[in-house]
């Protein structure tokens, strides 16, 4: 048996020039991302490993891509009988030969690639159409798949891309998909933070978590939950801006506010009304009987009535042009420390009448500002008149203290309280339209809850500032920051 | 015993110089399908019989194939060289005078083991399906070994299995006998033939023990080809026991249940197209 060649794998190449021909595959091949273009490459290589006179590739359904033009029918059936056996062939026609290579992994067929060889095929010209024929085809079935899995990935992305919702998906590596709403949507950093934040916490408990923010007066919701893939696990999370929603829901509030608004103003006018009809019948019944003091004692309460009366109009009025936007403010210079010594004047009486007394301790002699002292003024009744009116009636010593001092390039007035404070939850609330702190249905308080609305707009149109501090059960310190000289507005 | 075995392995018949031609042209690279025409014409018999076989339903190739040269063009080298190989195991399993077997059902396993085995390439997507072919063709050749040495012991063996339902190898343990796994290893290395079918045949019952990792694919497809032949034709290899299936073999061709149903169907129906295959 010396005649047997004993070579290990069975092929018949040569290795040498096996391993050249597959150095320029790889070449040719590693730029491919097309089918047409894999073929195109196979045909190349094999146009250099094999002389060939002709070489013509061929689709699926046996229609030319590239290369010569063949009578294709001629060789019809024994493409059919190559593309059923996985096989390739070679026929005699005439005086040169032609081949018949299939381009195919198992069942599937690529194309067909049909050659003209001067001379009979050798064994390794055989053996190289069928061997780089077959890794063509790997070739091609990997692109087809790529394209198939970039078809389906498409396919969720464009879904995903539909979504009304802006969502992300988070790993341990950050984020791995956006999807175009939610690239779209750039939301703000902080909301961002919080969002990434609730993904690491989904990451680390397996668990749902929701969260929003609140940032430059729009409001945010952020959804974040487990998504199990694999071993892995991811969160999906959802972010939307619900400010819209929100919106609705304050117009709802204060629907419910104006409702409870009218209730609450009719109970106040009714109040002084009553009074008023009461004493002047008793007066017009009664007048002969009456002596001076009674009469002087009743006509000072009709007075003192119809002054509460002019005010809680006066209130309303100023309220209506508020929300008209027509409140005027007409401003010439104004001397702080005597304006806030004139109101504390004017309400030593009421707060004497609720065992509140009244301070006044300026921190500085000069304190002039562009203004309206009309305006102003009516603001520290109003910041006065409430601490009086949520004095604590336990208190042993009530107090309103107001204070002033220059503070940057304004004054800084503070009226500060030991009544029953502000919960922490009410604070920024008490400026809105109609907001009372107890219920205003308790009529515990009486006012129209339109006070603060009004100082706050005032202050404001002054290009101040007004905040409270407060602490629940202990008094509150409301302060009111105005600039020195404030022009326009 | 195995001293014997291998003595005796001599007065067998071998490849005949023709066959040993084409077998040896067919592994060269610049070997040209004249070549292998002008191998096979040495001996009138076998070419004809090429020839006849190459125009059988099994290959099913859609013109008439008049001239060797042409039928090693169309079928390829290795397809050919496979049918002048079968021609050649073929005579020698029904060469012999002394057997009392029934050598038909011995011929049935080799070519079914074959065309399974070639199908597992496929199916796998293992390009040089032909050598698998040959490696399944001759993967039972020990046995026609035993029936060549002992006839009437192979016999008694091979009643034994029936009666037992045992696989063959068992009853060659059970009578302290070589296995036909190594006998068929000695007769081919005999034969200088290439190191695939030696180890195919050494090992196509314990793959897991092959020592070299370089067939361990090939062995594996074999060794499924051989169990599934088993499962189409019980009884033909004259083996009745439980197929086996090899884990270390399933697992190196990453076989699932669904690949091996796809094997069955078409392997099934290649084997109703080998009827002319039958007799040679
Ligand atoms: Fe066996
Ligand atoms: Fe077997």
């Amino acid at each position: 048996m010396e005649n047997v060649v004993r070579d290990r794998g069975g092929s018949a190449t040569s290795s040498g020039k096996l391993l050249t021909l597959l150095s320029l595959f790889v070449m040719e091949f590693s730029g491919v991302r097309e089918e047409d273009e894999a073929l195109k490459a196979l045909t190349s290589v094999l146009k250099r490993a094999v002389d060939v006179k002709g070489i013509s590739l061929l689709d699926q359904d046996m229609k030319k891509v590239t290369g010569e033009d063949f009578d294709v029918q001629r060789y019809e059936d024994l493409m059919k009988w190559c593309k059923e056996n996985s096989v390739s062939t070679f026929v005699q026609d005439g005086d040169h030969f032609v081949g018949i290579v299939p381009v195919m992994k198992r069942e599937n067929l690529f194309g067909f690639i049909l050659v003209v060889l001067p001379n009979q095929p050798s064994l390794e010209e055989t053996e190289t159409f069928r061997i780089f024929s077959f890794l063509a085809a790997i070739v091609l079935e990997n692109i087809k798949l790529y394209k198939s899995l970039e078809e389906t990935y498409n396919y969720v992305s464009n879904i995903m891309n539909a979504l009304p919702e802006a969502i992300f998906v988070y790993g341990k590596d950050g984020v791995s998909f956006r999807n175009r709403r939610f690239i779209e949507a750039n939301f703000p950093d902080q909301v961002m933070r919080k969002a990434f934040q609730l993904s690491e916490e989904v990451l680390e408990l397996g668990k749902a978590r929701v969260g929003e923010v609140e940032f430059e007066r729009e409001y945010y919701s952020i959804v974040s939950q487990p998504l199990v893939y694999g071993e892995r696990v991811f969160a999906l999370t959802a972010v939307a801006n619900v400010t819209a929603t929100k919106e609705l829901e304050k117009l709802r509030q204060i629907d419910r506010m104006k409702t409870e608004f009218i209730a609450n103003i009719s109970h106040e006018l009714r109040t002084p009304l009553a009074a008023i009809k009461a004493y002047a019948e008793t007066l017009l019944n009664n007048l002969e009987e009456l002596d001076a003091e009674t009469l002087r004692e009743f006509v000072r309460i009709i007075l003192q009535q119809s002054d509460h009366l002019e005010k809680i109009l006066e209130e309303l009025l100023d309220f209506s042009s508020l929300e008209r936007k027509s409140l005027k403010v007409v401003k010439e210079e104004v001397d702080l420390c005597s304006m806030i010594e004139e109101a504390v004047d004017a309400m030593k009486e009421y707060g004497a009448s609720r065992g509140v007394e009244l301070y006044f301790e300026p921190g500085t002699d000069e304190a002039r500002v562009m203004g309206d002292p009309r305006r102003l003024k009516q603001v520290l009744l109003n910041l006065l008149s409430n601490a009086i009116k949520y004095s604590k009636e336990d208190e042993s010593e009530k107090f309103a203290r107001v204070t002033l001092e220059r503070n940057g390039n304004g004054y800084l007035i503070a009226v500060e309280d030991n009544g029953i404070g502000i919960p922490e939850s009410m604070k920024d609330k008490i400026f809105e339209k109609f907001f009372r702190v107890d219920s205003s249905l308790t009529y515990k308080v009486p006012g129209t809850g339109l006070g603060l609305t009004i100082a706050k707009e005032i202050v404001e149109m002054h290009g101040g500032k007004i905040w409270v501090e407060s602490e629940e059960g202990k008094g509150s310190k409301f302060f009111v920051w105005i600039p020195e000289g404030h022009d326009g507005g | 015993m195995l001293e014997k075995v291998i003595e005796s392995i001599e007065k067998l018949p071998s490849p005949s110089f023709v066959v040993q031609r084409i077998i040896s042209v067919c592994s060269k690279p610049d070997a040209s399908s004249e070549e292998v025409a002008r191998a096979l014409l040495m001996d009138a018999s076998l070419s004809a019989r090429v020839l006849r076989l190459a125009n059988s339903a099994y290959y099913g190739i859609p013109r008439k194939i008049t001239t060797l040269s042409e039928a090693v063009m169309i079928l390829g080298f290795k397809t050919v060289r496979n049918i002048a190989l079968s021609v050649f195991t073929y005579d020698m399993i029904f060469k012999n005078q002394e057997s009392v077997v029934d050598r038909k059902k011995l011929w049935a396993h080799f070519l079914y083991t074959a065309i399974v085995s070639e199908t597992v390439a496929e199916v796998v997507g293992y390009p040089l399906k032909e050598e698998v072919f040959v490696a399944g063709l001759l993967h039972d050749i020990g046995k026609v070994v035993y029936d060549y040495v002992f006839p009437k012991l192979f016999e008694t063996m091979v009643k034994i299995a029936e009666k037992g339902k045992m696989n063959m190898l068992d009853v060659e343990r059970e009578l302290g006998m070589p296995s036909h796994e190594l006998v068929g290893k000695k007769l081919l290395e005999s034969w200088n033939f290439p190191d695939l079918l030696v180890f195919s045949t050494a090992h196509h019952h314990s793959v897991e023990s092959l020592s070299s990792d370089f067939f361990l694919s090939q062995v594996s497809m074999v060794q499924l080809g051989d169990v599934l032949a088993n499962l189409i034709a019980r009884g033909r290899s004259f083996s009745w026991g439980d197929p086996i299936l090899s884990p270390t073999a399933m697992r190196t061709l990453k076989m699932k249940p669904r690949l091996i149903s796809k094997i069955l169907e078409r392997a099934k129906v290649k084997i109703s197209k080998a009827e002319e295959l039958m007799e040679i």
